[in-house]
């Protein structure tokens, strides 16, 4: 009878068990997720209030990625190499005498990443000087250490969604395709610098954008198998884009450090974000069409459609950006950095073009880069998602 | 033949404003006398440490606030900072600004007492002085955590290609071994890229960073039978600034420190005529032979002020006179006596390097009373140079300190609602000369130890008068 009990109870407990998403996976969300919000939070911090600490509060969103990818990456490690409440050990793969799921393993590589960003940035400082941009070494070790962080935590959803009942799945697959989403998003921040929209009539934009965007689309598109996958990427990237460019300016703050060329007194958002929308929705119908055909022709294919969009849609979407029209509040233009000089031509409202593009042939040459970027990297994102989908562990 | 000879050479400038970094000022913020001291960063955008003491003891707080000396950057200060009150010395105030970028700068300190609120502005030169190296600790845990990461790279591309496409509990055959280790290979590959390409980006970064070390515009200084010609040139590091965009500083565009080399012995303070763009003149006042070492104080119209340095070798005296009536100098034979039998008293509490002080001088005639008929130098109560013995330190000091005056003035310009009450004269001659009392002190900073010497020109009744003293900095 006892036997009898311990059987009924034991039974739904461990089926619940196996259906439901592992808090490891939960705890990396929340990891990639706290990363977005304080790398976000910490541009608008440098473009409103300039001067900060170790612990501000965007610092400590940030922080807590390493945190909750550390304890979730590190209870795999240690429950599957020790044997010690690991729910699957069969689904480890061995590093070095270390068990765990690949994807635990790139999250603690990403936090190792990240970890030693802070004493590399610090005696960056001290030897350079503070920052005053993104792109620097630390820096790109710290958003490389976030991108692995978001890999990993894909890859560990794609591992439990390869094994995973339809019913599971189909759950995994939304945290895969919001996981998807920030990484995306990851990767405009990493391009940040490049994309303002004083560029938006340079190749050197485009270009930028090719070498980043479709990869990640390509990727999303084929490692889930969603027939929306780059669209809803996409549509990630806009909406978390917009609620903060909607919401930071709600916030107060005022300039701490000097020149102050533009005295705001709220927290400045990102710009509108890019349209990617829409060549995204392109080529999810493309690659709806072109399932059959070879990966080389789906690159050049989706490639190419991508960049022509995105030209047909941001070009003339950059003129309405740069005009009166667009300093509100839904479209944000009027915001400005408190550093952001005068006769910048971002104050100015006046699109830059680089010296390499200031003749006709000079601008093909970057536009012919960008369509050869957006094929190359379209190839690379569906060889990575093709090998994606095979992922069991 | 004429007793000068020609020539003599050469060029040569290092470091700016000469071995001195640190800013020493006093003045009064409303009705607030306080002497502020100002260590900018050597690296840029680095921190400055700010002291302020204030000689009244009704200074209830002072807020601190940087901003760039011109431009639109001076129209809106960031918000200020409270100034820390220290707990031993309640009359002593402290904080930390952030420096930005290279160039001109001022700090704007706000003061509340009891009798209300007064401002004042100090110009700041910020400029990068070197390139830090890596320390060892750092550099070990570095390159260790590199290590780790480049090991963690190869692991994972052999684990990703050998087993993770495996189902549940199959083990990986032969072919998946050797994929694995073809993966661990290209992993390896890739790491080392990365850390090639990392260390080619750094290196170039900090290269560019390099480019942005301060140097100073230099100067090609020749004497050719009595004048002292002066060609500078621009280095090209730096903020935007240029050989023609000098600003009068009371009353010059150039100011010249001629000190004679080795003993230090002689001193001359001329000022040298623009003649064209970076091209300037001047007439020599009588002067020993001997080897000079030329200071020459300049400024531009952003506020930044720089020394030049140069050298001229005289064969033999120079006759004089000057052209200038403000020229002024002589050889340095008696410490603090003048011809008229008067003497001049210096006065100051030990000097330790690093700690600002207070250099008193004291005016008496031959009965001991203090002088009379003191009256303006160029505009200023006296002017005071500081030069280490080894000429590696050099510093033209006035009552408010050692900041230009031209930017002083800047300070004023730009912040007309907040006037600094400094008296600052830009008029050499003044129409009506006030009586100057027979005392004058500054503000300054020994920046290392050793032996230097000080060279006071003050002017009395019609003449000039320079008395110099020695000074050990411990």
């Amino acid at each position: 009878m006892a036997t009898h009990v311990e059987v009924l109870t034991a039974r739904p407990f461990a089926s619940d068990r196996a259906e439901s998403i592992p808090w490891t996976l939960w705890c990396m969300a929340l990891a990639c997720t706290s990363a977005i919000i304080g790398a976000h939070w910490d541009i608008s911090w440098h473009s409103s209030i300039g001067r900060d600490n170790f612990w501000t509060p965007a610092h400590i969103a940030i922080y807590l990625c390493g945190v909750f990818g550390g304890i979730s990456s590190g209870w795999l490690i240690f429950s599957n190499t020790f044997n010690i409440g690991a729910p699957d050990r069969s689904s480890a793969v061995r590093i070095f005498g270390l068990k765990a799921p690949l994807g635990a393993f790139l999250v603690a590589w990403g936090g190792l990443a990240m970890l030693m960003s802070a004493p590399f940035d610090d005696w960056w400082h001290s030897a350079y000087g503070l920052d005053v941009k993104i792109i620097s070494p630390p820096h790109v070790l710290l958003i490389f250490g976030f991108l692995m962080t978001q890999v990993g935590s894909l890859i560990l959803a794609l591992g439990e969604m390869n094994r995973a009942t339809p019913e599971k799945r189909k759950r995994l697959e939304k945290l895969f395709l919001y996981l998807g989403g920030l990484i995306l998003i990851t990767l405009t921040i990493l391009i940040l610098e490049l994309t303002n929209r004083i560029l938006m009539h340079s190749a050197l934009f485009y270009r930028t954008v090719a070498l980043c965007v479709p990869m990640a689309l390509a990727m999303m598109s084929r490692a889930s198998g969603h027939k929306w996958a780059a669209t809803i990427t996409a549509a990630i990237y806009t909406v978390v884009l917009l609620g903060f460019q909607w919401m930071l300016p709600l916030f107060p703050a005022e300039p701490k450090l000097g020149p102050v060329y533009f005295p705001t007194t709220y927290f400045v958002p990102p710009q509108f974000p890019m349209l990617l929308i829409v060549p995204a929705l392109a080529c999810d119908l493309l690659w709806q069409r072109m399932k059959a055909r070879g990966p080389w022709l789906n690159a050049i294919a989706g490639g190419l459609l991508f960049l022509v969009i995105l030209i047909a849609v941001q070009w003339p979407f950059a003129n309405f950006l740069m005009s009166d029209y667009a300093k509100n509040w839904f479209f944000g233009s009027h915001h400005f950095g408190y550093y952001v000089h005068p006769n910048s031509s971002l104050r100015r409202g006046v699109f830059f073009t680089p010296a390499n593009e200031k003749a006709l042939s000079g601008f093909l040459v970057v536009m012919v880069q960008a369509a050869v970027a957006s094929v190359l990297f379209s190839r690379l994102g569906l060889g990575f998602g093709n090998w994606l989908r095979t992922v069991q562990r | 033949m004429k007793s000068l000879l020609l020539l003599i050479l050469s060029c040569l400038s290092v470091a700016g404003h000469v071995g001195v970094n640190d800013v020493f000022f006093e003045g009064l913020a409303g009705p607030y006398p306080l002497y502020i001291t100002v260590r900018p960063p050597i690296v840029i955008p680095g921190i400055a440490e700010i002291s302020i003491r204030s000689a009244a003891r009704d200074v209830k707080s002072i807020q601190i606030a940087p901003m760039t000396l011109t431009g639109p950057g001076s129209k809106y200060p960031p918000t200020p900072d409270q100034a820390i009150q220290s707990s031993q010395d309640p009359q002593t105030f402290t904080g930390a600004l952030w420096i930005m970028s290279a160039g001109s700068w001022q700090v704007r300190a706000t003061v509340a007492g009891e009798r209300g609120q007064g401002v004042i502005s100090v110009p700041v030169r910020a400029a990068s002085q070197k390139v830090t190296n890596m320390d060892t600790v750092t550099g070990a845990v570095l390159i260790a955590l590199t290590l780790l990461l480049a090991a963690g790279l190869v692991g994972i591309a052999g684990a990703a290609l050998r087993e993770a496409v495996l189902p549940p509990g199959a083990m990986p055959d032969n072919n998946r071994l050797r994929r694995g280790r073809l993966a661990m290979a290209s992993g390896l590959v890739l790491s080392a890229a990365l850390i090639y390409f990392g260390n080619k980006w750094w290196v170039s970064e900090s290269r560019a960073y390099a480019r942005s070390i301060y140097r100073p515009i230099q100067m090609l200084s020749t004497v050719q039978g009595r004048h002292l010609h002066l060609q500078l040139s621009n280095s090209g590091a730096m903020q935007p600034r240029s050989i023609d965009d000098l600003v009068a500083d009371h009353g010059h565009l150039m100011h010249l420190y001629a000190i004679r080399e080795p003993n230090l012995d002689a001193a001359f303070h001329v000022h040298p005529i623009r003649q064209s763009p970076g091209n300037f003149l001047a007439q020599l006042p009588a002067m020993p032979a001997g080897k000079y070492r030329l200071f020459a104080d300049i400024v531009h119209e952003s506020g930044f002020p720089e020394t030049l340095i140069g050298n001229i070798e005289l064969i033999s005296a120079s006759p004089g006179p000057s052209q200038s009536p403000d020229d002024a100098g002589s050889i340095l034979t008696s410490r603090g006596g003048l011809a008229d039998g008067g003497k001049v008293i210096f006065e100051s509490s030990p000097a330790q390097a690093g700690i600002p002080l207070t250099l008193r001088f004291r005016v008496e005639d031959p009965d001991g009373n203090p002088a009379a008929n003191l009256r303006p130098y160029l505009g200023m109560n006296a002017h005071l140079a500081i030069v280490k013995k080894d000429l590696s330190v050099f510093s033209h000091v006035h009552p408010q300190g050692n900041i230009s005056m031209a930017a002083l003035e800047m300070t004023q310009t730009n912040n007309s609602t907040f006037p600094n009450n400094v008296l600052v004269s830009s008029h050499v001659q003044e129409a009506t000369p006030r009586s100057v009392p027979a005392e004058f002190s500054f503000p300054f900073g020994f920046p290392t130890t050793g032996n230097y010497l000080l060279i006071l020109q003050f002017a009395r009744k019609d003449k000039v008068e320079t008395a110099s003293f020695d000074m050990i900095v411990q």
